[in-house]
C-alpha cells in the first residue's frame, strides 16, 4: 500500500507544479471562501448583528429598553461600572465558574466512560448505543421538570430511594439547600450533556487505528499503558474541542436553572447567564445586562482561543 | 483474560451503566403508566404494579392538544433546517479542511464566536431583525435561526471528519479529469458517510429541541412546534403529570426512530477499507 | 432539473409562504385561553362581538403565562406591540413606567368603569393617569381539605392565631401528609407569604414611609413564618405544584387567590366534596388587582378605537354578570352578583364579597411598583433564606431592609 502510496504522490508533484501555475492563487481562494461561505452567511447575519447591536448597547445609559431609540441615548461606561461594583454580579462569576467545571467535568468522565464501552464488542452494543443518547433527545422543558419531580424533597422517589437504603433521613429539599442547590441543577445538565461527548469521543476512537492497538498488544502493553499512550493520544483533540464546545453550552444555558430554582435559594444558583436574563427582562435595565453578556461573550471567547491553540497542535 | 469472560463483564457494566443513566427516562415512562397515587407517594413503588397500568395518559395527549400537528411542524422544520445546515456545514468544512489561508481560518473560527452568546440577549435585536425583513411567524425564519445554532458545531466537526481523509485522493479524481466539486461529491462525501451521520444526527436533535427561537419567532397556534407546545401541559393551576410525561415519551419516538436508522452508518468503515482502495 | 426535485421546491414554498393576515382583525393576546373558566369567558365574550359586529373582528392570541411577560416585553421593545392585552399585576407597573400602555381617562369618563366598578380599579392609576381596566381585584381566600381537618379533630381557624396553632397538628410526613402547601421556592408567590405573614400578624411591612423590617414585631411575625412554612410544607415548591399537591389531597390547608375554586370545580367527586373554601378569615382584609386589560400607546387612533370598542363591551353588566359565573372570580363591576345567583351559587357570593374592603397586598407605593419585580426578587431571596437556612432572622431581615433601601429607596 505504501509503495502505490509514493508512485501515486511522486506522479502528483509533477503534476501539481503545472497545475499550480495554471490554476490561479485567486481561484484557490474563490474556493476556499466560497465553500465557506454558506455556514458564515448563516451563522453571522442572525447572530453576528444582533451581538454587535447588544455590545453597543452595553455602552449607551439611560433607558435602554426602548431598542429603536438606542442611538439617542448617550455612550458611557456607567453600565460597566454599576457591573463591577455589583456583589450580585460577582457572585454569579463564581456560581458560572463552579457550575460550569463541575458539570463539564463529571459529563466527560461519564461520556468517556460509555465511549470506552461502546467501542468495544458486547452483545446487544447496538442497542446500547442507540439508547445511551436518548438524553439529548429529551425537551428541556421536560428535564427540568422531571429532575425537579426526581429529587423532591417530600415526593422524590430518588429520596425515597435513599432513604430506604438508609443514606438519608426525612426530607431532604436539594434544591432548597443552599449548599446542595448548585449540586442538585448539575444533575440535569450533566444528564443532558453527555450523550454528545459520547458521540464525539466515540466518532474520534473509531478512527484510530486498529494496528496500533494490535501492535501494542504485541509489545505487551497493559490496559491503562494502552489507554495513555494509544486511546488518548488518539482523541485529545476532539476530547478538548468537546468539552469545549459543551462548556460553552452549559455557560450559556439558563432553562434548566430557571426552571429548577430559578437561581435560587438565595442567588447560589444564580450563574451569570441567568444574571444577564434578570438585569434585561425582570429589572429592564438592559443596559447593565448587555454589558454582562458582553462580558461573558469576551471571556468566552478568551478560553476559546486558547482551547482550539490547543487542538490545532494536534490533527484530529 | 478468556473472550467470553470479557464480553459477560463489559454486558454487565453496560447494563449498569444504562440503568443509572436511563433511569430518569425510567421513570418518565412510569409516570405516564401508572395513576397519580402511586407516583405521588411518599415511597413509590420502583417497579411498575401490572394491574394499575394504563395507557390513557399517551390517548388524552392528542385529545386535549393538537399534539399531531405540533409533531408534524417540527419535523417539517427540523428535516429542512437539517438539510440545509448539513449542506453548508459540509462545504465550510471541506473548506477549512483543504485550504489553510490565515484569513480564513480566523473566519471559520469566529463561527464558533455564535456559541458564546446568550440567547436571551440577542433575542430583541433579532426579534427587530425579523419583524423588519417580515419573517415573524414564517417557518422560513426559524429554519434560519435553527441554522444559526447548528452549523457552528457541524462544521468543525465536518473538517475533523475530512481531515481524516487524505487529500491524495480528491488529488486522484483530479488527475483523472474531475473538478474539484466533482471530486468531492464523487469521491469525498461517500467516505465521510460516518462524520455527515453524526453531523446529520447532532443536527436534528439541536434543531428538534430548539425552544427560545420556536417560542419567540412563532405565534400562531397553527404554527406551533413541539417545544413549546409541550409547556402548556404545565399550567399556573396544574401539572398533569401523566399526560406531560406521556408527551415527552411520545417525543422520544422519532428520535429513536432515527438513531436506529442512523446507526450503522456511525460505525465508521474509516480505519483500513477506504485506504486499501 | 428532475420533476420530483420540482414538486418537493414548489410544495415547500408553498409552506413555507408567509401567509397573508386576515383584514379588520383586533388581536387580544392573553395567557387565559388555557385557563379553566377564563378561557370559556374570553371565547364566548369574543364570539358574542363578532356576531354584533359584523365590520370588526377580535381574534385571542394565546401565550402560555410563564413566558407571557417575557414575550410581551420583547414585543414591546422591539416595537411591536400587540392590539390589546391582559397583563398580570406584577406586570403593570412596569410596563407603565416605561411608558408602553395609553392612558384610558377620557375614555372611561362615564362609562361603568368610573361609576360602578371596585375600588381596586384604582390600582390601575399610573402617574396620575388611568392606564388599565381592571378584570379582576380579589381577596385571599382560605382554602382547606374537610377531611384531614375532621381526621385530626381540628375546626376550622378563625383567626391567624389558630391558624398558625392549627397547621402543625395537620403535619404527618410519614403518611406524605402536610399541613399546608405553599410556595417554598424563589417564585413570586413566595413574597406574598412573606408579607401576608407579617400583615396578618399585626405588624406593618411599611411604617411612616420607612421600611419597617428591624421591628421587633416582624421579626417574631417571620420567626412563626420560618416554623409554620418551612417545618409544615413541602420545600421546592413553586405556585404550580403547591397548588396540585393541594388538589391531590396531599396538604390540608393553602392560602391563594379565589381562582383556584374553578380549578378545584374541575376535580373527581370524591375530591372535589372535601375541598373547601372560606374567605381567609385573617385582617386586615388583604388582596389585590389580579389582571386588567390594557391598550398599547404605539398603536394609531382606529387600532385604539377597535380595542376599546371591545373593553366597552366585556365591561356591560351582562358579561361582567357572566364573569364571576363562569371563572367563580370576583368581577370588575360592583354588585355583579345578584340576589338569585347568589342564593345558587353562594360560593360565588363568598368570593365576591372577600374584595370588599381588601388591600391591595403590595403596598400602593409608586417606587415599589415600579421596581416591583426588583421588590419581588429581594423579598423572595429573604423567605427563602428564612426557610432554607438556619441564620437568625433578625440579621436576615437587617440585610433585607439594607438591601431594599439601597435598591428601592422610598422617599421621592
Amino acid at each position: 500500500m505504501d509503495a502505490a502510496r509514493t508512485t501515486l504522490s511522486a506522479g502528483m508533484r509533477t503534476e501539481d507544479k503545472w497545475s499550480t501555475r495554471r490554476r490561479s492563487q485567486w481561484s484557490q481562494r474563490t474556493y476556499a471562501y466560497g465553500l465557506l461561505a454558506p455556514a458564515l452567511v448563516a451563522v453571522m447575519l442572525l447572530v453576528g448583528y444582533p451581538l454587535l447591536r447588544v455590545v453597543e448597547l452595553s455602552f449607551r445609559q439611560g433607558r435602554t429598553m426602548n431598542f429603536a431609540k438606542i442611538g439617542d441615548l448617550p455612550l458611557g461606561l456607567n453600565n460597566y461600572r454599576r457591573v463591577f461594583a455589583d456583589a450580585g454580579f460577582w457572585n454569579s462569576v463564581s456560581v458560572s465558574a463552579v457550575y460550569v467545571a463541575g458539570s463539564v467535568a463529571l459529563a466527560f468522565l461519564v461520556g468517556l466512560a460509555t465511549a470506552l464501552l461502546l467501542n468495544t464488542h458486547f452483545p446487544g452494543r447496538r442497542y446500547f448505543r442507540t439508547i445511551v443518547l436518548l438524553p439529548w433527545a429529551v425537551p428541556g422543558v421536560i428535564v427540568s421538570i422531571l429532575f425537579l419531580w426526581l429529587l423532591d424533597g417530600s415526593f422524590g422517589v430518588i429520596n425515597s430511594i435513599l432513604r430506604n437504603i438508609g443514606l438519608t433521613h426525612g426530607d431532604v429539599a436539594w434544591f432548597v439547600n443552599e449548599q446542595t442547590a448548585i449540586w442538585a441543577v448539575m444533575m440535569p445538565t450533566v444528564w443532558k450533556a453527555y450523550p454528545l461527548i459520547t458521540l464525539t469521543l466515540l466518532a474520534a476512537l473509531q478512527s484510530i487505528p486498529a494496528e496500533l492497538y494490535e501492535a501494542s498488544d504485541i509489545d505487551g502493553a497493559s490496559t491503562l499503558q494502552q489507554f495513555t499512550y494509544v486511546t488518548w493520544p488518539g482523541i485529545r483533540g476532539t476530547a478538548i474541542l468537546a468539552a469545549l464546545i459543551s462548556s460553552l453550552w452549559i455557560f450559556r444555558d439558563i432553562d434548566i436553572i430557571f426552571a429548577s430554582t430559578r437561581g435560587g435559594p438565595a442567588r447560589a444558583t444564580e450563574t451569570l447567564s441567568l444574571y444577564t436574563y434578570n438585569e434585561a427582562f425582570q429589572f429592564f435595565r438592559m443596559g447593565t445586562g448587555a454589558a454582562v453578556g458582553t462580558l461573558m461573550v469576551a471571556s468566552a471567547l478568551i478560553i476559546a482561543v486558547l482551547s482550539i491553540g490547543l487542538v490545532r497542535r494536534d490533527k484530529f | 483474560m478468556k473472550p467470553v469472560i470479557r464480553k459477560a463483564l463489559l454486558l454487565t457494566t453496560a447494563l449498569l451503566l444504562a440503568l443509572v443513566l436511563l433511569f430518569p427516562i425510567y421513570w418518565m415512562v412510569m409516570t405516564a403508566i401508572m395513576p397519580a397515587s402511586e407516583i405521588l407517594a411518599r415511597d413509590p413503588r420502583l417497579l411498575p404494579d401490572l394491574n394499575q397500568i394504563s395507557l390513557s395518559a399517551f390517548f388524552d395527549v392528542f385529545d386535549r392538544r393538537p399534539f399531531f400537528t405540533w409533531i408534524c411542524n417540527s419535523l417539517l422544520v427540523s428535516c429542512i433546517s437539517t438539510g440545509l445546515s448539513l449542506a453548508a456545514a459540509a462545504l465550510g468544512g471541506y473548506s477549512l479542511s483543504r485550504w489553510r489561508y490565515g484569513l480564513q481560518q480566523l473566519t471559520g473560527a469566529s463561527l464558533l464566536l455564535s456559541k458564546l452568546v446568550p440567547t436571551s440577549l440577542i433575542i430583541i435585536p433579532l426579534f427587530i431583525l425579523f419583524n423588519v425583513t417580515g419573517l415573524i411567524d414564517t417557518y422560513i425564519g426559524l429554519i434560519l435561526a435553527n441554522m444559526s445554532v447548528g452549523v457552528p458545531l457541524a462544521t468543525w466537526l465536518m473538517k475533523g471528519f475530512f481531515d481524516r481523509i487524505p487529500k491524495e485522493l480528491e488529488q486522484a479524481a483530479m488527475i483523472d479529469g474531475c473538478s474539484q466539486l466533482q471530486a468531492l461529491w464523487h469521491v469525498i462525501l461517500p467516505l465521510s458517510r460516518p462524520g455527515l451521520s453524526s453531523c446529520g444526527v447532532y443536527l436534528l436533535i439541536v434543531s428538534w429541541s430548539e425552544f427560545i427561537f420556536a417560542r419567540t419567532l412563532i405565534t400562531s397556534d397553527s404554527k406551533q412546534l413541539l417545544t413549546v407546545g409541550i409547556q402548556s401541559f404545565v399550567g399556573e393551576y396544574q401539572v398533569d403529570w401523566a399526560t406531560l410525561m406521556a408527551a415527552g415519551t411520545i417525543s422520544l419516538i422519532p428520535v429513536i426512530i432515527l438513531f436506529l436508522i442512523l446507526e450503522p452508518f456511525l460505525v465508521s468503515g474509516m480505519t483500513k477499507g477506504a485506504l486499501a482502495n | 432539473m428532475r420533476l420530483s426535485h420540482l414538486t418537493c421546491i414548489v410544495a415547500a414554498s408553498f409552506v413555507l409562504m408567509p401567509q397573508p393576515a386576515p383584514a379588520e382583525t383586533t388581536t387580544m393576546t392573553t395567557w387565559q385561553a388555557d385557563e379553566p373558566g377564563f378561557g370559556q369567558w374570553w371565547r364566548e365574550a369574543i364570539e358574542a362581538y363578532n356576531k354584533s359586529h359584523p365590520d370588526k373582528t377580535i381574534a385571542m392570541q394565546q401565550i402560555q403565562y410563564k413566558d407571557y411577560v417575557n414575550q410581551l416585553t420583547v414585543r414591546f421593545a422591539s416595537n411591536r406591540p400587540p392590539q390589546i392585552l391582559t397583563l398580570p399585576t406584577d406586570g403593570f407597573g412596569t410596563f407603565a413606567d416605561q411608558g408602553w400602555l395609553t392612558s384610558l381617562d377620557q375614555r372611561v369618563e362615564g362609562t361603568e368603569i368610573a361609576t360602578n366598578w371596585s375600588p381596586l380599579q384604582a390600582e390601575m392609576t399610573w402617574d396620575g393617569k388611568i392606564q388599565g381596566v381592571l378584570l379582576m381585584g380579589y381577596g385571599f381566600m382560605l382554602y382547606y381539605n374537610d377531611r384531614l381537618l375532621k381526621d385530626a379533630g381540628i375546626e376550622v381557624p378563625t383567626s391567624f392565631t389558630e391558624f398558625l396553632q392549627a397547621v402543625p397538628k395537620l403535619t404527618s410526613r410519614e403518611k406524605g401528609v402536610f399541613g399546608l402547601a405553599a410556595v417554598t421556592t424563589e417564585h413570586p408567590t413566595a413574597t406574598l407569604d412573606f408579607v401576608r405573614f407579617i400583615e396578618w400578624q399585626g405588624a406593618k411591612l411599611i411604617k411612616d414611609g420607612k421600611y419597617n423590617l428591624t421591628d421587633p414585631a416582624v421579626v417574631k411575625a417571620i420567626e412563626n413564618y420560618r416554623t409554620t412554612v418551612g417545618g409544615n410544607a413541602p420545600l421546592g415548591n413553586n405556585s404550580t405544584i403547591a397548588r396540585q399537591l393541594f388538589v391531590d389531597g396531599k396538604a390540608a390547608f393553602l392560602i391563594d387567590g379565589p381562582w383556584m375554586y374553578a380549578r378545584i370545580e374541575e376535580t373527581k367527586p370524591e375530591i372535589r366534596a372535601v375541598l373547601k373554601m372560606v374567605k381567609a378569615p385573617f385582617s386586615p382584609t388583604l388582596g389585590g388587582a389580579s389582571n386588567s386589560i390594557h391598550i398599547p400607546a404605539a398603536l394609531s387612533e382606529k387600532e385604539k378605537e377597535d380595542a376599546w370598542a371591545f373593553i366597552r363591551f366585556i365591561a356591560q353588566p351582562e358579561w361582567q354578570l357572566k364573569y364571576t359565573m363562569i371563572t367563580s372570580a370576583p368581577a370588575g363591576m360592583k354588585g355583579a352578583v345578584t340576589p338569585e345567583v347568589a342564593a345558587a351559587k353562594p360560593q360565588l357570593k363568598t368570593i365576591n364579597d372577600a374584595v370588599i374592603g381588601a388591600e391591595p397586598i403590595i403596598p400602593n407605593v409608586k417606587a415599589i411598583r415600579a421596581n416591583s419585580n426588583e421588590f419581588f426578587a429581594i423579598t423572595q431571596r429573604a423567605a427563602l433564606r428564612v426557610l432554607s437556612t438556619k441564620d437568625p432572622v433578625s440579621t436576615i431581615l437587617k440585610e433585607t431592609q439594607a438591601e431594599l433601601e439601597r435598591a428601592i429607596p422610598l422617599n421621592d
